[in-house]
């Protein structure tokens, strides 16, 4: 039986941060593709704006659905093409200075397929702040996913841990 | 290392269909992943996919929903004839949902079976479901439903086993 569950990349973030991190070059052998982040933005205050972007395409090509909440209040909003960088917002990193990372999982099905536009699922949480967040997104495009870059409006801090699995259905 | 996420079967569909069926699932797993990127045939409506297992097509099935559209969240609690209620995009829109379920511990005949799911379409709605079955029966089999008229052609349906070592 083979091992569908591989390891193609991974990066971690050394002293000093980054202001983003590309996994480029994905093999166009499996049939999903799922990654994992654990984030933390560069900045001492306030949550900031994860951002994971197919093919390093800019907001344009991307639409969300998105339901998120705190310890106190639960919230919803969308975005359409071209709606600005919410279009490309998948998650909130934490602010620099604490101990807690963000947690974020995004699956893509199909990430080959140059037939369909590409929907993947994002689901992240944020332990500091208690905030979940939940999302549907959109890459507008029937290209195939070949890479993926990860940013943060402040840079990504120290020890932010990326990997990216390929997943085989046979 | 032992390789602990395995395919145990997946279906592209080269024509409509109204639902899919896994069956003879092998007992050797701990967990079970069901992945679906698909559409529905309808051109209206919130449509839905759903599961039912070992052939029960009565309302012994119990679910939370978690849904949203951008403009409203809601939530809701009911029974229904089918596990893990997740939508499902219609045909006026150009993209696949992706759909995830994942079913804890189908082996067991100790407890009722789990289920959790996620559906999202950006164009549409975004779902999260937690859903039982009150059997304490293994899962043998599950047929992936949907409710509009049928899968769309080009949909896939992949089933995962996970082993826990």
């Amino acid at each position: 039986m083979p091992n569908t569950y591989t390891p193609i990349g991974s990066a971690t973030v050394a002293a000093g941060g980054v202001a983003s991190v590309t996994l480029s070059s994905i093999p166009q052998i499996y049939n999903d593709l799922l990654i994992k982040i654990s984030s933390q933005s560069s900045t001492g205050s306030s949550l900031q704006y994860l951002t994971v972007s197919p093919n390093n395409s800019t907001s344009i090509s991307f639409k969300n659905i998105v339901n998120e909440g705190t310890a106190t209040v639960s919230s919803y909003s969308s975005s359409g093409y071209g709606g600005g960088l919410g279009n490309v917002i998948t998650g909130a990193t934490t602010g620099g200075g604490v101990n807690t990372f963000n947690n974020l999982e995004m699956y893509f099905p199909n990430y080959a397929n140059t037939t369909f536009q590409k929907s993947y699922s994002v689901d992240s949480v944020t332990g500091n702040s208690q905030w979940g967040w939940m999302a549907g997104n959109l890459y507008g495009t029937t290209s195939a996913i070949t890479s993926i870059a990860v940013s943060a409006a402040s840079g990504l801090a120290a020890n932010t841990t990326i990997y990216l699995y390929g997943i085989k259905n046979s | 290392m032992p390789i602990t996420y395995e395919p145990i079967a997946t279906s592209t569909l080269t024509s409509t269909a109204a639902s899919v069926t896994f069956s003879s699932i092998p007992s050797t797993y701990t967990d079970l992943i069901l992945v679906i990127s698909g559409r529905v045939s309808a051109s209206v409506g919130n449509n839905a996919s759903g599961l039912r297992f070992n052939g029960d097509s009565g309302n012994n099935y119990s679910m939370v929903r978690l849904t949203g559209d951008g403009s409203a969240a809601s939530t809701d609690r009911t029974t229904a004839t089918y596990a893990g209620w997740a939508f499902i995009a219609n045909s006026t829109v150009s993209e696949v949902t992706p759909v995830v379920y994942n079913i804890q511990n189908y082996v067991n005949t100790t407890t009722n079976k789990v289920v959790l799911g996620r559906g999202s379409s950006a164009s549409s709605l975004i779902s999260a479901t937690a859903s039982m079955w009150r059997n304490t029966a293994a899962i043998t089999s599950i047929e992936v439903i949907q409710s509009s008229t049928t899968w769309i052609v080009g949909s896939t349906f992949t089933l995962f086993g996970v082993k826990s070592a």
